[in-house]
C-alpha cells in the first residue's frame, strides 16, 4: 500500500430503506491504481455502496469523496468513473452498436480499437436488440464498456453473470493485461471469489451492511490455515487461537484458524497427527461472513 | 500513466457540450424519435387515402365533395402524437437509468432531454406543416382530400399550424416525462399522489370558476383567443410540467 491521496474516501456511510439498514457506518479509503474486490453475500450492501460511490443513490448519513469531491451531480468527477452494473437497463430498440457509438461521447479515455477487439473476443452481436441478447452477452457488453472506457475509477458490479467459463477468463486476462498497461482503480464486486483471487490487490468484505474486512489481499493470503484431525486433538491445538470456523464429521474435526502458523505450530500439529492445509480465499471469506459471533467493525485476520 | 495526481486526469467538458451529447445519445437510435413517428404519419396518410377512395367509390358523385369534406374532422393528423406520449415516458423510464450508467449527471440528462424534445418537436412540426401546405395546394387545385388539413389545420396559416404542432408535442413530452420522473422518484405512491393532486386541482379550478360565475367569461375568453396565442400559451403548462419533472428527477435514486 502506498501513501498517495486516496481516490475513494468513504466516511461513516449509512443508507436505510424504511426500517432496513442497507449500509451501516462504512468507512474506508482506496488508494489509486489497485484492483479491489468488493465481496459479500447477497443483500450485504455491495450494490448500494457502489451506487452511492457513483452518485446514483443518496446516503442517509456519512459521505463519499472521489478524488476529494462529492460525486453527486459532479460532472467533472463522474466523467472519470465508469460503473458497469449487472442490472443496467437499456432503452427499447438499442443495439450494442448504439451503445458502443455513444460511449466515447461520455468516456474521454474511450479506446474504440480496444472495444472492437473485445467485441471480437466476446463474440458480441452488434446489430441485435440489447434486450434480446442473452444474459451472458449483456454482461459481455458491460464488460466491454467498462474495459474500453479506461475510466480512472472503473466499478464492475457482478460483471460475469451468465458469462461462460471461457468468457470469464477472457475478462480476467484482459482486465489484468490492460490494467498492467493502463493502471487505474478497479472495484470488482463478485461472488466468484476464487476465480478472481489472483487479480485482487485489496479486499473489502461487507456483511449485513457492515464492513467486515478492509485489507490488502497480500496480507490476507495465507493468513489462515485449516487444521484437521481427531476432534479432541484439533480442539486442543486450537485452544487459545482465533477460530474462524469449525466443522465436525463423526470424531473428526476441521477448524479454520486465523493467523500464520509458526514452524513450532507445524511441529506440534504433526506430533498430534493433525493435517494443516492452506485456506482458499473463498473459504476464508465464507468463514468470516458466517461466523456466529458478532464481528468487529473492521476485522483483520493478520495476526501479531 | 503512473504518476498520480488528485487533479482530474480527464479534461472537464463544458456542460453545453455534454448537453448536446445527451441529445446525440437520445438520437443514436433514430427509430424512436424520428423513424416511428414518420412511419405512423405515413401509415395514417395511407389509411386516409384509402378512406377517401372508399368514399369516392361508394358515394354518388353529386354528394362526393360533401362526403370528402367530412374528412376534415379526422384526427388522423394527430396520430403520431399519441406515440410521442409514450416516448416521453420511456425517455425517463429507460433512457434515464441508461444515461446514469454513462456517468451523466441528472442535470445534464434533463437539459439534454429538453433540447432533444425541442429539436424533435421543431423537426416534426416543420415536416407536418410542409405536408399541410402541400395538401392545401392540392385542395386548391380542386381535389378534395383532408388528412393534414383537418381540424383547425385547415383554416390556420402555416405559422399557426407549425406552432400548434410544436406546442402540442412539447406539452405531451413535458407532461408524460414529468409523470415518468415522479414515478422514478416516488414509484406507485408518487403516481397516486400526483393523480389525486391533478384531480383536486382540476376540480378546485372548476368549482372556483362555477361558484364565482367566472366560468362563462373564462370560456368566452378561451374560445375567443387567437389560435397562435392559445398554442403559444400551451408552452406555459409545458414549462411547469418540465419544472415538476426536474424537481422529481434531481433526487431520484437509480433502482435495480
Amino acid at each position: 500500500m502506498n501513501s498517495q491521496t486516496p481516490v475513494i474516501q468513504v466516511d461513516g456511510l449509512s443508507r436505510s430503506y424504511r426500517d432496513v439498514a442497507a449500509l451501516q457506518d462504512v468507512t474506508f479509503t482506496l488508494q489509486p491504481n489497485v484492483i479491489c474486490g468488493l465481496l459479500g453475500r447477497n443483500g450485504a450492501g455491495k450494490t448500494t455502496l457502489m451506487r452511492m460511490l457513483t452518485g446514483q443513490a443518496f446516503p442517509s448519513a456519512g459521505s463519499v469523496r472521489l478524488f476529494g469531491e462529492n460525486p453527486v451531480e459532479n460532472s467533472a468527477v463522474l466523467q472519470q468513473i465508469c460503473f458497469v452494473s449487472e442490472a443496467q437497463r437499456y432503452p427499447d430498440g438499442f443495439q450494442a452498436r448504439h451503445i458502443l457509438a455513444g460511449a466515447p461521447w461520455f468516456f474521454s479515455n474511450w479506446d474504440a480499437a480496444f472495444a472492437d477487439e473485445l467485441v471480437g473476443k466476446f463474440r458480441l452481436p452488434l446489430k441485435r436488440d440489447v434486450k434480446k441478447l442473452s444474459r451472458g452477452q449483456q454482461s459481455a457488453l458491460g464488460v466491454i464498456v467498462g474495459l474500453a472506457s479506461r475510466a480512472s475509477i472503473t466499478i464492475f458490479d457482478e460483471p460475469y453473470l451468465g458469462l461462460d467459463a471461457v468468457a470469464r477468463h477472457t475478462f480476467y486476462d484482459t482486465l489484468l493485461a490492460d490494467y498492467a498497461e493502463q493502471p487505474r482503480t478497479i472495484v470488482l464486486s463478485t461472488h466468484l471469489i476464487d476465480e478472481v483471487s489472483n487479480l485482487l490487490e485489496h479486499v473489502l468484505v461487507l456483511d449485513e451492511g457492515r464492513l467486515l474486512l478492509d485489507q490488502s489481499a497480500e496480507s490476507l493470503r495465507g493468513s489462515a490455515s485449516a487444521v484437521a484431525g481427531r476432534a479432541g486433538d484439533v480442539d486442543s491445538f486450537a485452544e487459545g487461537r482465533q477460530v474462524l470456523h469449525r466443522d465436525t464429521l463423526g470424531g473428526l474435526a476441521t477448524v479454520t484458524i486465523a493467523g500464520r502458523l509458526t514452524a513450532a505450530d507445524h511441529r506440534a500439529a504433526a506430533a498430534a497427527n493433525l493435517e494443516i492445509a492452506p485456506v482458499s480465499f473463498q473459504q476464508l471469506i465464507v468463514d468470516l461472513s458466517t461466523r456466529s459471533a458478532p464481528a468487529p467493525a473492521v476485522a483483520s485476520v493478520v495476526h501479531e | 500513466m503512473t504518476a498520480i495526481s488528485t487533479a482530474p486526469p480527464v479534461p472537464r467538458l463544458s456542460n453545453r457540450r455534454r448537453t448536446i451529447k445527451v441529445m446525440r445519445l437520445h438520437l443514436v437510435n433514430r427509430l424512436t424519435y424520428v423513424g416511428i413517428p414518420w412511419i405512423i404519419t405515413g401509415v395514417a396518410l395511407v389509411v386516409s387515402i384509402v378512406v377517401a377512395l372508399l368514399i369516392s367509390a361508394s358515394v354518388p358523385e353529386a354528394n362526393r365533395q360533401d362526403a370528402l369534406q367530412g374528412m376534415s374532422y379526422s384526427w388522423a393528423v394527430l396520430s403520431p402524437l399519441w406515440y410521442l406520449a409514450v416516448v416521453g415516458v420511456q425517455a425517463v423510464n429507460a433512457v434515464f437509468p441508461f444515461a446514469m450508467g454513462f456517468s451523466i449527471t441528472r442535470r445534464e440528462y434533463a437539459l439534454g432531454t429538453l433540447l432533444t424534445y425541442v429539436v424533435i418537436a421543431a423537426f416534426n412540426a416543420t415536416g407536418w406543416a410542409i405536408l399541410t401546405e402541400i395538401e392545401r395546394a392540392i385542395n386548391e387545385s380542386g381535389v378534395v382530400f383532408h388528412h393534414f388539413t383537418a381540424l383547425w389545420f385547415g383554416e390556420a396559416g402555416a405559422g399557426t399550424v407549425w406552432l400548434s404542432l410544436f406546442s402540442l408535442q412539447i406539452l405531451l413530452f413535458a407532461v408524460t416525462s414529468a409523470f415518468g420522473a415522479v414515478y422514478a422518484r416516488w414509484r406507485a405512491m408518487g403516481m397516486l399522489v400526483l393523480w389525486v393532486s391533478v384531480a383536486l386541482v382540476v376540480l378546485g379550478l372548476m368549482a372556483f370558476a362555477v361558484l364565482t360565475g367566472m366560468a362563462p367569461p373564462f370560456l368566452d375568453w378561451l374560445m375567443g383567443m387567437p389560435a397562435p396565442s392559445f398554442f403559444a400559451a400551451l408552452l406555459l403548462p409545458s414549462a411547469l410540467a418540465f419544472a415538476l419533472g426536474w424537481g422529481a428527477l434531481r433526487r431520484a435514486p437509480l433502482r435495480g
